[in-house]
């Protein structure tokens, strides 16, 4: 994951890791501690604050001036890797346009 | 009358966040409003109310004592948490109302300022897995919004990146929450730690891992670190402050939510989980200390130190499994090396963006570390003040500095003069070795990076002749030949006088505080220690 270019994918393996913590909640909360409510909740709220901040990051990522543009405003030449190393990273200088 | 008593009574230990979420209240009234007046309104009582929510902090902890309950729990540790993020918090509001009281979105600004301070208190308040995690979260997006506002749009897939690896963090934590239910049962860290022989699960074990893994990414530890520079590199300001200051200590917050746990852990297998503290450790420092030697751009060395700080806090996780530090000194370190960035950064920072604005804002050279030079010759005032804060940030005996590298250093000396003859060699001494060897480095790269800040503030001021050489090819060089015609002779704002020379002096009488005390002599000048909890 860490090394999708395009946003789409990183939200979407976002989603399969969140899927995967709920099937874990709810797997021990069927089976192993069945009177809870406490796993519920938890799942609930933290659920809707994990969406809150994706929700939060794509909104900035596609809005303009307040409308919400149909695609990426970055186009083709612009990427989302999460590791992404180059030299500026380590060593040196890293120059304004450089991406 | 009785109903205004109970609700009292209930928020009894509250009343900081009280404090804040009113003032919070108050400023979504003038949310919308552009005019100047209400803007230094909305300033002055968001300055009073971090002031109040501070003093009543320590009166409450005074008179109420530690108290706990299902989601929340105060003891001195979190007192003092608070009381950073109130400090810290007060002095950010300062530099955004400086950078940004013209902007429209002023109070919208402060409204979200205030929001993020109020989860950073509840996030060290919290004590329960849905408050930790929901308060965490809530910060992040507090975080990202407060940046968003601050920053223009043209960074805006900077910011993205940045916080997308934060998401991806966040989502790490929760799957570790998900199995430290599935292994225990349990809704908070405490009762874990108490349950000694729960901790043997393996379950468990892969949820403390995960959690470890989230925070690291949170902190954009090495190899995570680029998204952080770049962004500290092109930010606006006061944005360098929020990152620096709101964003890492929440991730040292939650990490020092599981120290007990690991302390145990560290206990039980000291000799792995040593060696990967001191791996990630000198990772850190090195490659921090040596990407801020490398470069010349002052932002990109300030970011580079901060890395290389959280380093030297990790490495303090290898002195408790060896034995060199106990588990009280490892909580200081984590509070002190704050303490210590907080003291040194704050005014090195006034200085920087002064001397940033005080250059054309598309200048390639705008934070350029040749900007520097002649400065303290120009400002003979603010230049004393600066160099007295890098040589406490150094370590100098007398100032701040120096308690926080005492405590590192000491017992490496104690280990030599117990072990004077001893000639078998196992495995806690070539770990003992490798920490002390890593700790020189440590200081040994500080220094250097520091002394070479010191010396080109020292420099001769820059020439025209020099300027020309620096950039021939610009075409727009007449322009900042003209501005720049007396390098070095920057107009600093008359409060930052003032603001300088309390940091000095909190500096200087903290240090001294702390040298009486590690000499033992008690003057009985302050009621607390500073040297330890």
């Amino acid at each position: 994951m860490l090394f999708y270019k395009s946003f789409l994918s990183i939200l979407i393996s976002f989603q399969l890791i969140i899927v995967s913590a709920l099937i874990n909640f709810f797997s021990f909360s069927l089976f192993l501690y069945s009177e809870s409510v406490w796993d519920k909740t938890f799942t609930l709220l933290g659920i809707i604050s994990v969406y809150l901040l994706m929700f939060s990051i794509v909104y900035y990522n596609f809005a303009a001036g307040g409308n919400i543009k149909d695609k990426t405003p970055f186009g083709l030449r612009n990427d989302y890797f999460l590791f992404k190393l180059d030299k500026s990273d380590w060593w040196g200088e890293d120059t304004r346009g450089n991406n | 009358m009785e109903i205004i008593n109970n609700i009292l009574t209930s928020i009894g230990q509250f009343n900081n966040i009280v404090i804040l979420f009113g003032t919070l209240f108050i400023s979504l009234f003038f949310g919308l409003s552009k005019k100047k007046g209400l803007k230094i309104f909305i300033i002055i009582i968001t300055a009073v109310s971090l002031a109040g929510a501070f003093i009543v902090t320590i009166y409450n902890f005074i008179s109420g004592g530690t108290f706990s309950n299902f989601l929340f729990s105060l003891a001195a540790q979190q007192v003092i948490e608070i009381c950073i993020i109130l400090f810290i918090a007060l002095n950010i509001l300062i530099f955004i109302s400086f950078n940004n009281i013209n902007k429209n979105q002023f109070i919208k600004i402060i409204i979200i300022f205030l929001f993020t301070v109020c989860s950073l208190v509840m996030l060290s308040l919290s004590s329960n897995f849905i408050m930790i995690f929901v308060i965490f979260v809530g910060l992040t997006v507090g975080i990202f919004q407060l940046l968003a506002v601050l920053n223009n749009i043209d960074i805006r897939g900077y910011l993205v990146r940045f916080f997308l690896v934060s998401t991806l963090a966040i989502i790490v934590l929760l799957t570790s929450f998900s199995v430290f239910y599935g292994s225990t049962d349990f809704k908070n860290f405490n009762q874990i730690f108490e349950s000694k022989n729960l901790m043997t699960n393996p379950l468990f074990v892969i949820g403390i891992v995960l959690f470890s893994v989230g925070i690291y990414l949170y902190l954009f530890i090495f190899p995570f670190q680029s998204s952080y520079l770049k962004i500290l590199k092109r930010c606006e300001q006061s944005s360098m402050l929020v990152i620096w200051f709101l964003y890492f200590p929440a991730g040292i917050f939650m990490f020092m939510k599981i120290d007990k746990i690991l302390f145990y852990f560290l206990e039980k297998n000291s000799l792995y989980l040593t060696s990967v503290f001191i791996f990630i450790a000198f990772a850190c420092i090195l490659c921090g200390n040596i990407g801020a030697v490398k470069t010349k751009s002052i932002r990109r060395i300030l970011a580079f130190i901060f890395l290389s700080f959280l380093g030297i806090s990790l490495l303090s996780f290898a002195m408790a499994g060896t034995g060199l530090a106990g588990k009280d000194r490892v909580e200081w370190f984590l509070i002190a090396n704050i303490v210590l960035l907080i003291l040194s950064y704050l005014p090195i920072y006034g200085v920087i963006t002064t001397i940033e604005k005080s250059k054309k804002t598309n200048s390639p050279d705008y934070d350029s570390l040749g900007n520097l030079r002649g400065f303290v010759k120009f400002n003979k005032y603010i230049g004393v003040n600066f160099i007295i804060i890098l040589l406490s940030f150094l370590g100098l005996i007398g100032t701040a500095g120096f308690i926080n590298r005492y405590f590192y250093i000491e017992p490496f000396f104690k280990l030599i003069n117990f072990q004077p003859g001893k000639t078998a060699i196992n495995s806690n001494m070539v770990l003992n070795i490798l920490i002390t060897a890593t700790a020189m480095i440590a200081f040994i790269f500080l220094a250097v990076n520091i002394l070479r800040l010191i010396i080109t503030a020292l420099g001769k001021p820059k020439t025209t002749q020099d300027m020309e050489a620096d950039f021939p090819d610009t075409s727009s060089s007449i322009n900042s030949k003209i501005e720049n015609k007396i390098d070095g002779s920057i107009q600093f704002a008359k409060f930052y006088y003032f603001y300088i020379t309390v940091f000095s002096l909190i500096i200087i009488v903290t240090g001294v505080i702390g040298l009486l005390e590690i000499l033992n002599i008690n003057l009985g000048l302050v009621p607390f220690i500073t040297t330890g909890f």
